[in-house]
């Protein structure tokens, strides 16, 4: 399954945020989007999962146009933000009881790929940012989506937790997924293709009716 | 839109708008002088008394205008909220912005007149009668209208976000008003306090009472159109020093 | 399970973790309290026309845990989870609203047979009550999800949300309290009875479509 972006923009009020994005990302690779803060990196990111409106352009799943389809991207997305969509009085192991009964899919704890065991019953407002970004990651091992949209995934996370994350993205991508990352983190991988966005806001105030 | 067509949209353009209230301001503002001058003159000196109520039936000539304009301003506004929502046209929502602080003082002169006008002939500055309460309820919803935009920074989502209040807004004045009444009627008996004033007036009142009606109105259109353009200019500002 | 029980659970499981439910039913019994001391000092009885009180104190605690609803939701992402999981946004605000009134109103209303006792109301009395307020306090929690969703991001605006969400909450008030004066005084309407099952029914009706607009603004 390839995702495709064709000329995609992204308006928040009257300010283009980005335009002319365009990108491919091919089963089982990795395309980082690249740029300074300020962007447009989680906006991309964001428009990508479905959470704001594209305002040009389109998004399609093999030549499938899903610019507007909310439930397959439902199916095959799966977003990680700068929150870690954890409830903080909550206990990891609640936590993740609960991914698993809402997607009836299992965590492995055998493996543990993302080594949640010796926290399981901290709750979260007690674990530290590294190790809550850590659950957050557990569930990409849940969900098993084919698309991963991730907002810089390794923040806060030592080099060992990285190394853990990076098996994670490699499995993912053996399994024929892709992933679509913003990072500033040097995770080790080589990225099959790049999408740059540049601070350059010449176009800002297009169509503002007040100028 | 195609250049020739005129419609009622060209006043969506912030700039067509301006230009064309620029011309209309001063019109309107003559409109207003000369018509609440001399609606109020002509009521206040130039007719008789009421044969119950006295010369006190005279304020009568700035509660009906107000209370008029209170409920039909909250009307505009939420008509203006449902353009905005539908055809995103920002003079609408502007329009609605501007004239939330014309509808409460509006309301407030209507409850003010209203209770100097009660002590006199009811013996009492307020009573819970069914028309006042309705009166208090659209000020709530007023204040809750304006402290959303006093709140936050103009953007289209609050935009959106006053349009939506401005609807739930009047859902639940409406609501509540029928509430109250459902108390006041379906139980006790009529408290029969309100005079229905347009019904039982003579014409001797009538016609002054409609000048100055008039003159309210346009008083209405004048304060608008200024505060609207005022906002047109404020958001212009902004946005070309955002530009920079 | 099905998943929205699964959603239902964890909403109350987060909310109830968090304390808010102790505090919102104490805050209840601490405001009736406060009223009705305050006012049997000065030999004028708290009787049963104070009924009131306990409906006044009923929707300021609701809103105290406004907020919760869907705030929390919208600083850690679950919100946006929401937002791209398959589930309807309505089905989402429905399911908020349950786990409100579960969390925040069920334990009021438990307490308030109690509480009625302080105030002069016999037994057989203070459960007409308790149905009057079964019937008003879901609309309650409905019309509340709207003003979460309002002030959404809007953390510092605390005065803000009774601003707008006290007045919305005045057509069940004014039944509420009015039936239960007349139930104290072993008035039975039923006519009114059903006029406020009808608003209630109504406010719950329309508010999960309102209140998923609203959302949707903040996402747009």
């Amino acid at each position: 399954m390839t995702l495709t972006g064709h000329s995609l923009a992204c308006k928040r009020g009257e300010n283009l945020i980005f335009s002319e994005i365009n990108f491919s990302v091919i089963p089982g690779s990795i395309c980082f989007v690249k740029g300074p803060n300020g962007s447009g990196k989680s906006t991309l990111l964001r428009l990508l999962a479905g959470l704001l409106g594209t305002a040009e352009g389109l998004l399609t799943l093999d030549e499938i146009d899903i610019t507007n389809d909310r439930e397959i991207r439902a199916e095959k997305f799966l977003y990680l933000g700068h929150q870690n969509v954890l409830k903080q009085h909550l206990t990891v192991r609640e936590q993740i009881s609960f991914w698993q009964g809402i997607t009836k899919k299992c965590y492995d704890f055998e493996t543990d790929p993302m080594n949640v065991q010796p926290i399981l019953n901290k709750k979260l407002h007690q674990c530290s940012e590294g190790q809550g970004r850590r659950v957050a990651l557990a569930r990409l091992t849940i969900e098993m989506k084919k698309f991963w949209l991730l907002d810089e995934p390794t923040a806060s996370l030592d080099t060992a937790n990285i190394q853990l994350f990076k098996s994670i993205l490699e499995d993912h991508c053996s399994n024929g997924g892709s992933a679509v990352i913003a990072t500033h983190d040097n995770i080790g991988i080589k990225p099959s293709s790049d999408i740059h966005l540049s601070l350059d806001k010449s176009s800002l105030q297009r169509n503002n009716p007040f100028i | 839109m195609h250049k020739n067509s005129r419609s009622l949209w060209e006043f969506a353009n912030p700039k067509r708008f301006v230009s064309i209230a620029n011309k209309l301001i001063p019109w309107l503002t003559i409109c207003t002088v000369l018509s609440m001058s001399v609606g109020i003159f002509w009521g206040v000196f130039f007719t008789p008394n009421d044969y119950r109520q006295g010369a006190a039936v005279k304020i009568i000539y700035i509660h009906v205008p107000s209370a008029f304009l209170a409920i039909n301003i909250y009307i505009m506004m939420l008509i203006a909220s449902v353009i905005w929502l539908i055809r995103r046209h920002h003079v609408s929502l502007l329009a609605a912005k501007a004239a939330a602080p014309i509808g409460l003082t509006m309301t407030l002169v209507a409850i003010l007149t209203g209770a100097i006008w009660g002590k006199p002939i009811w013996g009492t500055y307020w009573a819970w009668d069914p028309r006042m309460t309705s009166f208090a309820i659209l000020l709530m919803f007023y204040i809750g209208y304006i402290s959303i935009w006093s709140a936050m920074e103009y953007n289209e989502k609050v935009g959106d976000l006053s349009a939506l209040l401005c609807i739930i807004g009047s859902i639940f004045a409406l609501l509540s008003r029928y509430a109250v009444i459902f108390w006041n009627q379906g139980l006790h008996q009529g408290a029969s306090m309100s005079l229905d004033k347009e019904e039982n007036i003579s014409n001797v009142f009538y016609l002054p009472l409609l000048v100055c009606l008039l003159g309210f109105v346009s008083l209405f259109f004048t304060l608008l159109l200024i505060r609207t353009r005022t906002e047109i200019r404020i958001k212009r500002t902004t946005s070309l020093l955002r530009m920079n | 399970m099905n998943p929205l029980l699964y959603i239902l659970s964890y909403e109350i499981k987060a909310s109830t973790a968090g304390r808010s439910l102790f505090l919102s039913t104490s805050f209840f019994i601490i405001v009736v309290l406060t009223a009705n001391i305050s006012m049997n000092q000065f030999g004028i009885r708290a009787d049963k026309n104070s009924v009131s009180i306990l409906w006044i104190a009923l929707a300021m605690s609701a809103l105290l845990s406004i907020n919760m609803i869907f705030q929390n939701d919208y600083d850690d992402g679950t919100l946006d989870w929401f937002m791209l999981s398959p589930i309807s946004l309505e089905t989402i605000v429905i399911l908020k609203a349950v786990a409100h009134w579960v969390t925040t109103c069920l334990p009021m209303m438990l307490l308030t047979p109690i509480v009625c006792v302080s105030m002069g109301i016999n037994f057989n009395s203070s459960l007409w009550i308790l149905l009057v307020m079964m019937i008003g306090t879901p609309a309650i929690s409905f019309i509340s999800t709207i003003g979460s969703a309002l002030t959404l991001g809007e953390r510092a605006n605390h005065l803000l949300l009774p601003i707008f969400i006290l007045p919305t909450f005045l057509p069940i008030l004014v039944f509420g309290i009015k039936i239960s004066m007349l139930v104290t005084n072993s008035v039975y309407d039923s006519m009114a009875f059903l006029i406020m099952l009808a608003i209630s029914l109504f406010c719950i009706a329309i508010t999960p479509f309102i209140t998923a607009i609203i959302i949707k603004v903040h996402y747009t």
